[in-house]
């Protein structure tokens, strides 16, 4: 018996072959079914471990019942053409396991959001990783992807209790709305959460005063601020980004009207503190009129402006695709003057200017 | 009184050399190396079969199909790596056991 086993482990390379053969196809066919059936990895796992180490097991201590007159067996020897032949798929899997393919990345993530934006309960914190992967790793999404995600974070948001309370759904829709930015304008937000607004009119009689917090309504031409505050010292913008942030913010499709003001006493619609300078702040598609603001230190995509006090202080400022209809302008020093002047030459046209 | 020749055995003996414990242990050990060897030539042939659909299914993501609709063979190609590996080390708990149990 202990003859059988050392010439199975040792001389016998067909019958140890065969034994390997019937025993990675059985397991890998027990491992494939186990987890077809909805088994929890470890069990597929353990039911794949337990098959070849069965048969395993049975190939070698069953082994004996050849004649020693078969026993003979020639050792086959490797030689040199087996070991370059065996190197080329090695080398191949490593250069593979090493490459990245965007391709393939998105293929798969945009699989994996379909699949878990469609669970029941809704998967928050699993889409948060998704998208959190996406925007770190760069990996494309596409957009009608994005959107219909958004659209199912927001039937699972149910309706808002308050305007200005973040729901649950806030945290993942914030994260989508983040890769939409990356993917639009190759801006990286980091969003701690967002506040949806429901498609109305939010009258504001004061300013709302906020660190980090997102603002997102549900389209710019529905969700609208109404700003009824003149401005003074203490209320100077009806969103004021106070010191204290710990995240970037965005605000984002919806509008902003200080219609029942005379011009000359309407705030600014957003505002940020000096303090808040190493987050950034991004205004995306939005409907602005009748509202002081000024550009410096925000960045804006797909905003317009309509009859807008405009100012400029001379600080960072990037515009992407930004209209100015009616609007009046003022700057603090020669080169504001210039970009006012470059801005009102535009007429009606989207203006593109980063610096 | 005659003389009777000496009665002399005409034997050829060998000479038994001593052995260094190096050739001693690559003798001991080479079947077991030889073995081992073959084995892993036979897992490299298996891990060819793998990669060729793993370069099914990297022309097919190249070409925009999405790797959903082969994950069939994914899951085969997964779980046959698993199998692969769960067959190789219970080849050497099996050799191991075998060693302790001959010394």
């Amino acid at each position: 018996m202990k003859e059988d086993l050392d010439y199975y482990l040792t001389q016998d390379h067909i019958a140890r072959q065969r034994t390997m053969v019937f025993s990675v196809v059985a397991g890998a066919l027990a491992g494939a079914i186990a987890e077809s059936a909805k088994a929890p990895g470890d069990a597929a796992l353990g039911v794949c471990l337990l098959v070849v180490a069965v048969i395993e097991l049975a190939g070698a201590f069953s082994y004996g019942r050849v004649r020693k007159d078969n026993r003979r067996a020639a050792m086959v020897l490797p030689i040199r053409r087996y070991l370059l032949r065996a190197a080329v798929p090695a080398i191949g899997i490593l250069v593979l396991s090493l490459l990245r393919i965007p391709n393939i990345e998105a293929a798969v993530v945009n699989r994996r959001l379909r699949e878990i934006t469609g669970e029941d309960p809704f998967p928050f914190e699993k889409v948060d990783e998704l998208v959190n992967f996406a925007i770190q790793n760069r990996i494309p999404i596409p957009e009608k992807s994005i959107a219909a995600a958004q659209q199912r974070v927001l039937a699972a948001a149910g309706p808002a209790q308050s305007p200005f309370v973040p729901s649950p759904a806030s945290k993942t829709f914030s994260r989508l709305q983040a890769y939409t930015l990356y993917n639009v304008a190759d801006v990286r937000l980091h969003l701690s959460g967002a506040i949806l607004l429901p498609s109305r009119v939010f009258q504001f009689y004061a300013p709302v005063f906020e660190s980090s917090i997102s603002v997102v309504g549900e389209s710019r031409s529905t969700s609208i601020i109404d700003v009824r505050f003149r401005r003074t010292a203490d209320m100077a913008a009806a969103l004021d980004f106070a010191p204290g942030m710990q995240s970037d913010a965005l605000v984002a499709r919806l509008g902003a009207t200080g219609k029942g003001l005379a011009p000359a006493e309407t705030p600014e619609f957003i505002r940020r503190a000096q303090e808040t300078s190493a987050y950034n702040v991004v205004a995306l598609e939005l409907n602005i009129s009748n509202l002081h603001q000024t550009l410096d230190g925000f960045i804006w995509i797909d905003v317009a402006f309509d009859r807008c006090l405009i100012a400029y202080r001379g600080g960072a400022i990037h515009l992407q695709g930004v209209r100015f209809l009616n609007c009046e302008f003022s700057a603090s020093d020669h080169e504001g003057e210039k970009l006012m002047d470059y801005i009102k030459s535009s007429g009606s046209a989207p203006v593109t200017f980063i610096r | 009184m005659s003389e009777r020749p000496l009665l002399v055995r005409n034997l050829t003996t060998t000479m038994v050399l001593p052995k260094s414990i190096f050739e001693s242990s690559w003798q001991k050990a080479r079947p077991d190396l030889a073995a081992l060897l073959a084995d892993s030539l036979r897992y490299l042939y298996l891990w060819i079969g793998m990669l060729f659909a793993h370069f099914v299914r990297f022309a097919m993501a190249l070409s925009g199909i999405d790797p959903d609709t082969v994950r069939y063979v994914a899951l085969m190609e997964r779980w046959t790596w698993i199998a692969s590996f769960a067959c190789f080390f219970a080849r050497v708990l099996i050799r191991a056991a075998r060693a302790v149990r001959r010394d």
